[in-house]
C-alpha cells in the first residue's frame, strides 16, 4: 500500500460492495423463506404421491442452496465492512497527518516523505536549510530522529519527521489490513458444483471463524451484548445497532445472537438455523470419518485393550459416537418440524390432534445447541410468538433431550392445534422449551434408578433462572406484559422447573398449567408468579400416574403439597390420561379431555375448562 | 343443540348424555354413540356471549374405533 493508493482510496467503495453482497444475501434468504414457508407447505397440503416427493426433494435442495448463499454472502458483506473499517481508520490517520503537514506549508511527496523549508534562526546571515524527512515506523529509528532534531537548528525538521512517521504508520496499518483481508476474501468462494455438501457447511464454519478473527476491531465498534444483561438490556443494545451492524454481527456470531433473550423471534430463528446447518454438517462429517473402534476387551483378562483406551482418548470413543448419533437424530426431528409447516395437523393416534383443517404455521428455532445444559438446547415455536395473541410455553420433564425431542415437539404442535381450534380468529404460538439438564429417571426402578434423579430439586433449581430469563425475553420481544396472553405448561419435573423459575426471576406469564406434577417447590398456588386463580393442575389417578405422589414423598412440593392436592389451591382440571405421559394423547375411544382443558386455558377461555 | 338431540337418533346415533358439562360455564354438552359404525361424538355449545370477546362456537369431537382393512380389500370397499 503506497501513499498514492491510500490517498485516493475510498473505503466507502468497499462498503458499497458490501451492500451489494448484503442485498444478495437478503434475496437468498427471502427465496429460502418463500420455499420453506409457502411453496413447499402449499404443495404438501394439496398434492400427494411420488412426484410430490420428488418435487419436494428438489425444492429442499434449492432451499439449501439459498441458505448457503445467504450465509456466505453475509460473510462476504461482513468481511468487506470490516475491511472498510480497518482501511478507513488508516486513511483517517493519513489524512490527518497530511493536512497537518500541509497546514505548516510542508510538502508531502509521492513516496510519503515530507519536504520542509528552510527555517529557524539565522546563523552567519543564512537561514538553516530545509530538507526532506523520510518516515519510519521503527520506534528505534524514530528515537534517533528525535534526538537529532534536538541538534538541528531548523525546527521544521523535527515536526516534518513526526508527520512523515505518522504517514508511514498509516501506510503500514493499511498494508496490514490489506494483507489480512485479501486471503480471507479469496477464500470466500464457493466450489463450482450445485450441491451444498456437508463439507461446504463445514467450510462456512471456518470461514465465519476466519472473518470473525479479522473483524475483531470492527466488531468492537458495535460493542457486544451487555455482559449479564437482562432481556431488556439485550433488546436495547440490538435496537441501537444499524441494520448493517445487526446483519454483520449476526453473520459472525450466530450462536450468541440465537441465544440472546430479548431479541426478536425471526432474528434468533435465522441465526439458529445457520448454527443447525453448520452443526449437522460438522457432526455428520465427524461420524462418517470416525476411526473404527478397535477390539475392546483382550481375553483372557477382563480389562480394556490399550488400543481401545487410546482410541477413546483420541476420538472421544463410544460416548462421542452416541452423542453424535443422538444429536443428529434430534436435528432430523427439528428438520422434520420445518418440513411439516403447512401440513394439516392430523396424524396417527397420540401424535396429532383430531383431524381438521388447521395447517401448521412456520416454525421459529429460538434456541439450538447440541450440548446446551447437558441434554441439548432446543427451543422451537409454532407460530411467531412476537405477534401472537396467545402464547404457550411447554416445559418437558424427565428424560427430555435433543436426541428424543421428537415427542416433545409433537406435544407443542398438538397444543397449537387444540388451542387454535378454540379461538379460530386469533394468532397462537406454542413453544417447546428444552434448555436444562433433565433428570433421567422419575419412577423408581422402572426408569432404571432405584433412587430417581427427579427426586432431587437440584436440576430444577439450576434451570429455574434460565426459564425465567427466557420468559422475560419472549415478553420483551412481544412488547411488554400486556402484549400477549401467556401460559406456561409444565409436565412432570418441568413443573418443578416452573416453580423454581417463579421463585427466582418470575414467570412473565398469565396462567400456569401443570400435568403429573411431583411438586413445584411452593406450598400454595398463590405463591406462584401468576394472578390468583390462574394455576391449573391435572393428574391421573394414583395407580395410573404415581409421579405426583412420589414427588410428595420426596419433598418436591413444599410442606408436602403437590399441585393436585386440594390444599394447594389450584384449579383441578379433569383428565382422561391413563398414564404419566398421556396428557397430550388423543384417545381413540373418546375425545381428549386433557388436551382440550389445556387448550382452553391457553386460548384464554378459562370458563370452558372441565373441572374435577 | 335441541335439533341435534332430536335428529341424531334418526341417523343411527344413540344419545348418551345431554346437559351442562363440568366447566364453570356449564356449557351444554351432548354425547352420542353410533353403535353400527362405531363412532362416538361429543358436541359442546360454547356460548361465549358475556364471558369472552371471541365468537361463540359449537365444538365437535368425533372419534372412531380403530379398523383394519382385511387382506385383499381396499379402504374404499363398503
Amino acid at each position: 500500500m503506497d501513499y498514492k493508493t491510500l490517498k485516493s482510496l475510498k473505503p466507502s467503495e468497499f462498503e458499497d460492495a458490501a451492500d451489494g453482497y448484503r442485498a444478495a444475501s437478503d434475496m437468498a434468504s427471502a427465496a429460502k423463506d418463500r420455499i420453506e414457508n409457502q411453496l413447499a407447505p402449499g404443495m404438501r397440503s394439496s398434492l400427494e404421491g411420488k412426484s410430490l416427493e420428488a418435487a419436494l426433494k428438489q425444492l429442499k435442495s434449492l432451499a439449501q442452496n439459498f441458505h448457503y448463499t445467504q450465509t456466505e454472502c453475509g460473510l462476504v458483506a461482513t468481511a468487506l465492512n470490516a475491511l472498510a473499517h480497518d482501511l478507513g481508520s488508516a486513511k483517517r490517520k493519513l489524512d490527518s497527518a497530511v493536512s497537518g503537514a500541509q497546514a505548516e506549508k510542508f510538502t508531502v511527496n509521492p513516496d510519503g516523505s515530507v519536504t520542509y523549508p528552510a527555517g529557524g534562526e539565522k546563523a552567519d546571515g543564512k537561514l538553516p536549510e530545509g530538507g526532506t524527512a523520510q518516515g519510519t515506523t521503527s520506534e528505534a529509528a524514530a528515537d534517533v530522529y528525535r534526538q537529532s532534531a534536538n541538534f538541528n537548528p531548523n525546527p521544521n525538521f523535527g515536526r516534518a519527521q513526526e508527520y512523515a512517521n505518522r504517514i508511514a504508520g498509516a501506510l503500514q496499518e493499511a498494508t496490514e489490513a490489506d494483507e489480512k483481508w485479501a486471503p480471507k476474501l479469496r477464500k470466500l468462494k464457493a466450489d463450482d458444483d450445485l450441491t451444498v455438501s456437508h463439507r461446504d457447511w463445514s467450510d462456512v464454519q471456518s470461514d465465519t471463524r476466519a472473518v470473525g478473527k479479522g473483524a475483531k476491531e470492527y466488531l468492537e465498534t458495535m460493542g457486544g451484548p451487555p455482559k449479564d444483561g437482562t432481556p431488556q438490556d439485550n433488546a436495547k443494545w440490538w435496537k441501537g445497532l444499524s441494520d448493517q451492524e445487526r446483519a454483520d454481527y449476526a453473520a459472525l456470531r450466530p450462536a450468541s445472537v440465537g441465544a440472546l433473550d430479548g431479541l426478536p423471534a425471526d432474528v434468533r430463528d435465522e441465526a439458529n438455523r445457520t448454527v443447525l446447518a453448520e452443526k449437522r454438517a460438522q457432526f455428520q462429517l465427524e461420524l462418517n470419518s470416525f476411526p473404527p473402534m478397535p477390539m475392546k476387551y483382550q481375553p483372557p483378562t477382563s480389562g480394556l485393550t490399550r488400543a481401545y483406551m487410546e482410541w477413546t482418548e483420541k476420538t472421544g470413543g463410544e460416548d462421542r459416537i452416541e452423542f453424535l448419533r443422538n444429536s443428529l437424530k434430534g436435528m432430523d426431528a427439528i428438520q422434520s418440524r420445518f418440513d411439516r409447516t403447512g401440513v394439516e395437523e392430523s396424524g396417527p393416534p397420540g401424535r396429532g390432534g383430531a383431524a381438521g383443517n388447521k395447517s401448521l404455521p412456520p416454525a421459529y428455532l429460538l434456541g439450538f445447541d447440541p450440548e446446551g445444559a447437558g441434554d441439548g438446547r432446543v427451543i422451537i415455536a409454532s407460530g411467531n410468538p412476537d405477534t401472537a395473541d396467545h402464547t404457550a410455553v411447554y416445559v418437558p420433564g424427565t428424560k427430555a433431550s435433543l436426541g428424543n425431542i421428537d415427542g416433545d415437539l409433537g406435544r407443542g404442535e398438538t397444543l397449537w392445534d387444540a388451542a387454535s381450534r378454540k379461538v379460530p380468529g386469533r394468532d397462537v404460538s406454542t413453544i417447546t422449551w428444552l434448555d436444562y439438564d433433565t433428570p433421567r429417571s422419575a419412577i423408581p426402578i422402572m426408569d432404571g434408578d432405584i433412587d430417581p434423579e427427579a427426586a432431587y430439586p437440584g436440576r430444577a433449581e439450576k434451570a429455574g433462572p434460565t426459564l425465567s430469563q427466557f420468559m422475560h425475553g419472549v415478553q420483551e420481544a412481544q412488547g411488554g406484559p400486556e402484549a400477549s396472553h401467556t401460559t406456561l405448561v409444565g409436565h412432570s419435573y418441568g413443573s418443578t422447573v416452573i416453580g423454581e423459575a417463579s421463585k427466582h426471576g418470575g414467570l412473565a406469564a398469565d396462567d400456569v398449567v401443570v400435568a403429573g406434577s411431583p411438586g413445584m417447590q411452593v406450598k400454595h398456588a398463590d405463591d406462584l408468579d401468576v394472578p390468583k386463580g390462574h394455576v391449573w393442575a391435572m393428574g391421573a389417578p394414583l395407580l395410573d400416574d404415581p409421579v405426583p405422589m412420589g414427588g410428595k414423598l420426596v419433598g418436591l412440593g413444599a410442606d408436602g403439597n403437590v399441585p393436585t392436592d386440594d390444599d394447594f389451591g389450584a384449579n383441578i382440571m379433569k383428565t382422561d390420561s391413563s398414564s404419566h405421559s398421556g396428557y397430550w394423547d388423543t384417545s381413540d375411544r373418546g375425545p381428549s379431555l386433557s388436551l382440550m382443558n389445556q387448550a382452553a386455558v391457553i386460548a384464554g377461555q378459562h370458563d370452558e375448562v372441565k373441572l374435577d | 343443540m335441541k335439533r341435534l338431540k332430536g335428529e341424531l337418533p334418526k341417523r343411527g346415533w344413540k344419545i348418551v348424555s345431554y346437559g351442562p358439562d363440568s366447566s364453570k360455564a356449564r356449557s351444554l354438552e351432548l354425547t352420542a354413540d353410533h353403535p353400527e359404525k362405531k363412532f362416538s361424538v361429543v358436541i359442546t355449545l360454547q356460548d361465549r356471549r358475556g364471558r369472552s370477546e371471541d365468537p361463540s362456537m359449537i365444538e365437535v369431537d368425533v372419534n372412531s374405533s380403530c379398523f383394519q382393512v382385511p387382506d385383499g380389500q381396499s379402504v374404499r370397499d363398503g
